[in-house]
């Protein structure tokens, strides 16, 4: 994917200019995934759409295919439950913004990070902006396909946001009263 | 009140550098309006049909004399010289010049205020009762929920892109003043008999607008502990599932209305289940940290005498404690009600950089520096000594504040309508002027008794005319204003929506429908009976004939 933003040791973040994971393309979507190893594209590196995946799973795919999954994107409007038994597979889970205005991938990634325990890497793609940088970050993602658009380094800023926050969150998981010093 | 302390600080201070870079960059053209939109709107900025207009956060309603003086200044500074107080208890600036927004903000964090999260997809401004703290029939101060609720919810990065804007309200009296049953999510606080520990009573999906609806009892007997977790299920149920494809279906009532409440209860309870006992439970040092913020004044007791004399010697200023005050817990005081509507020549809830700065002053003098925001749009002293207040209302009345209406049909709530905003479908301040000169009998006034009217410009009801005994709602018919009335509405526990009494009814005609109305009230009333209990005991029948006189197809 192009214009990657990632945070390294929850800390560091920085521009990726060789990020190697594809998006499949959505030209793929009406294609039988097991047809996908014939396809062009080495499959260590490709983003499958889950819900594409799970149908394809449904019908029996080819041990290869399953074996060899490492990515999946998800909709906004999918339960993140369903990722249940694939978690161990995959070292990289998109999720989607399809306008910064519908925070529905916020709560997906909540629930990713806190009740799922993914502990491996969380991206933002879609209409992802510096605006809303800090608040994923606090949500649980770690890297960030910046809209194609935006320059990265300028949206680089966006993720030092606040530096304070009431409520508990994934990268701090005791809210403020918790760990509030009298001054 | 509540004092920031360093995190407090350090967030406003930040938020504020925050927003002048985006306004910078709007200003640049690196972000674009679409981009912007969002943005502006949490922090208060709305773009209106003169200019744009600031709405900066009350916290509860509560204000010092301090920070009054400083909306005093910023209306002078940076608007007209008057602002607007609003029913979510904030004041808004209806002039202010984009780019010097972040000079208001950095002015409101130096007196610990700001413009956070007053618009927007997100959670609001926490409410609860003007007289929080004081009010004899209260059992527990609310404004120690409402401010841990708001830190809660302030820039909680989850819930800052809800499906729509998401409203709290918060009350712990025997009377619910703070319309809690017309809110996204309402807290009934109370105080368990058997444990002592306190409990709340969540009720969910109320709300005004195109489609008003009282809300429903979510969770009885809620632990207070367990309040931030159950809010955070209720939130994240609502992220999940709330309509995005359309505005006006995309508030928690339609969804709580499409699944039912048990149903939606039911995904809360499994949802609250993962959570409840995690870090979010709150601590009792949290609640004690926060509620010696609020604690009750040490109040000497006094000798009345003088002041009972002044009562039975003076009728006006008898007649003004008769409306404008409210009973204190300690028996020697008194809370003070400073009407925002004098007459038709002040639109309901504004008020001048003069005025603010005369109750910043008598604040100062009579009642602690402490200032309350009505959700009626009215300032509040709430402690004030039984022996100062015949002085204190001699200084109101020079300042044209001491209006003796509070709870009266004039008493009106008024939101700006189509003379400042552009959602308005019809102007709202010239309707209330002109009712306000219609009636303007004090006897009269009186005798009619406690009455409210609410008036708002457009469906999106910020008036709430819905729940007032008497309702106006300003519509579109073919480009031209028309208002349409309903009646029997009311707030409270018992929360009720007025009902439509017919066709709409030209600008013009809109008092004597009033005054018709209240005929048909006064005829009918039992003794000490309210409107909106007239109107359920005799139904619209009367009151229809009497306005329309059987003409009603024609208008």
């Amino acid at each position: 994917m192009n214009n990657v933003i990632s945070i390294v040791n929850g800390m560091e973040a920085a521009y990726v200019d060789d990020d190697k994971w594809q998006l499949l393309d959505p030209v793929y979507n009406k294609v039988d995934l097991s047809l996908l190893p014939q396809i062009d594209m080495p499959l260590e590196k490709l983003i499958i759409p889950f819900e594409l995946w799970l149908t394809a799973y449904q019908s029996n795919v080819s041990s290869a295919l399953f074996n060899g999954i490492k990515a999946l994107s998800l909709e906004n409007t999918t339960d993140v439950n369903l990722l249940k038994p694939w978690l161990d597979k995959l070292s990289l889970i998109v999720l989607d913004f399809p306008k910064f205005t519908d925070g529905r991938a916020y709560t997906q990634a909540v629930e990713l990070r806190r009740y799922l325990d993914w502990q491996g890497e969380l991206r933002a793609k879609g209409d992802v902006l510096r605006d809303q940088l800090s608040h994923m970050q606090r949500c649980g993602f770690d890297s960030f396909a910046i809209r194609q658009d935006k320059d990265p380094n300028e949206a680089l800023k966006g993720l030092s946001g606040i530096s304070v926050l009431y409520a508990n969150s994934v990268v701090e998981p005791q809210p403020l009263f918790r760990r509030r010093q009298v001054n | 009140m509540y004092q920031y302390d360093f995190y407090d600080k350090a967030l406003v201070d930040e938020r504020v550098k925050q927003f002048a870079d985006q306004v910078a960059r709007r200003i640049s053209g690196e972000l674009t309006e679409e981009e912007f939109l969002p943005l502006r709107l949490q922090n208060g900025v709305y773009l209106q049909k003169h200019a744009y207009m600031l709405r900066v956060a009350i916290p509860y309603g509560t204000l010092s004399s301090n920070q009054l003086m400083t909306l005093a200044d910023i209306a002078d500074d940076f608007d007209k010289g008057y602002g607007h107080f609003t029913t979510r208890q904030n004041i808004q600036f209806n002039w202010v010049a984009l780019e010097r927004v972040p000079d208001i903000l950095r002015r409101l964090a130096d007196v610990e205020m700001h413009a956070i999260q007053t618009s927007g997809n997100c959670i609001r401004n926490v409410t609860t009762e003007a007289f929080a703290g004081v009010s004899a029939d209260e059992v527990v101060d609310p404004r120690t929920i409402a401010e841990i609720l708001r830190q809660w919810s302030t820039i909680n990065p989850e819930f800052l892109f809800l499906p729509r804007k998401f409203k709290i309200a918060v009350s712990s009296s025997q009377q619910d003043r703070a319309a809690v049953r017309t809110h996204d999510i309402g807290l009934y606080v109370y105080k368990d008999l058997s444990t002592d520990q306190l409990k709340v009573n969540v009720m969910v999906g109320g709300g005004l607008g195109r489609t008003p609806i009282i809300s429903q009892l979510l969770k009885q007997d809620l632990p207070w502990q367990h309040l931030l977790s159950y809010l955070e299920a209720v939130l994240r149920v609502y992220n999940r599932h709330g309509r995005r494809d359309n505005k006006y279906k995309a508030r928690i009532k339609i969804l709580v209305k499409t699944l039912g409440v048990e149903a939606f209860a039911k995904e809360v309870e499994q949802e609250w289940q993962l959570l409840k006992s995690g870090p979010t439970e709150l601590t009792q040092d949290e609640y004690n940290r926060v509620a010696s913020h609020f604690k009750m004044r040490s109040l000497e007791k006094s000798d009345n005498t003088q002041y009972e004399r002044y009562l039975s010697e003076n009728s006006e200023f008898a007649r003004w404690v008769s409306t404008n005050t409210h009973q204190h817990k300690h028996h020697n005081y008194l809370s003070v009600v400073i009407s925002t509507k004098a007459g038709p020549h002040n639109p309901p809830g504004d008020m001048t950089s003069v005025q603010m700065r005369h109750v910043s002053k008598l604040a100062q003098e009579f009642g602690f520096s402490e200032i309350r925001v009505t959700h009626e749009q009215n300032l509040v002293l709430p402690d004030v000594s039984k022996n100062d207040l015949f002085e204190l209302w001699l200084k109101l009345k020079a300042f044209d504040l001491a209006s003796p209406t509070i709870g009266l049909l004039t008493d009106m709530i008024t939101c700006p309508g189509g003379d400042y905003c552009s959602l308005a479908n019809a102007k709202s301040i010239p309707v209330a002027a002109a009712i306000q000169q219609k009636f303007d009998d004090l006897d009269y006034l009186h005798d009619i008794g406690t009455l409210s009217l609410n008036i708002s410009g457009c469906m999106n009801a910020c008036a709430h005319h819905h729940i007032g005994n008497i309702g106006i709602l300003g519509v579109d018919k073919n480009g031209s204003e028309w208002y349409q009335i309903t009646i029997g509405g009311q707030q409270g526990k018992d929360a009720q929506l007025g009902k439509v009494i017919g066709p709409s009814f030209g600008a013009e005609v809109v008092p004597d429908v009033i005054d018709k109305l209240i005929q048909v009230y006064l005829k009918h009333r039992d003794l000490e009976e309210g409107f909106s209990d007239t109107v359920s005991r005799i139904g619209l029948t009367p009151f229809k004939n009497s306005v329309y006189q059987g003409k009603e197809a024609t208008i």
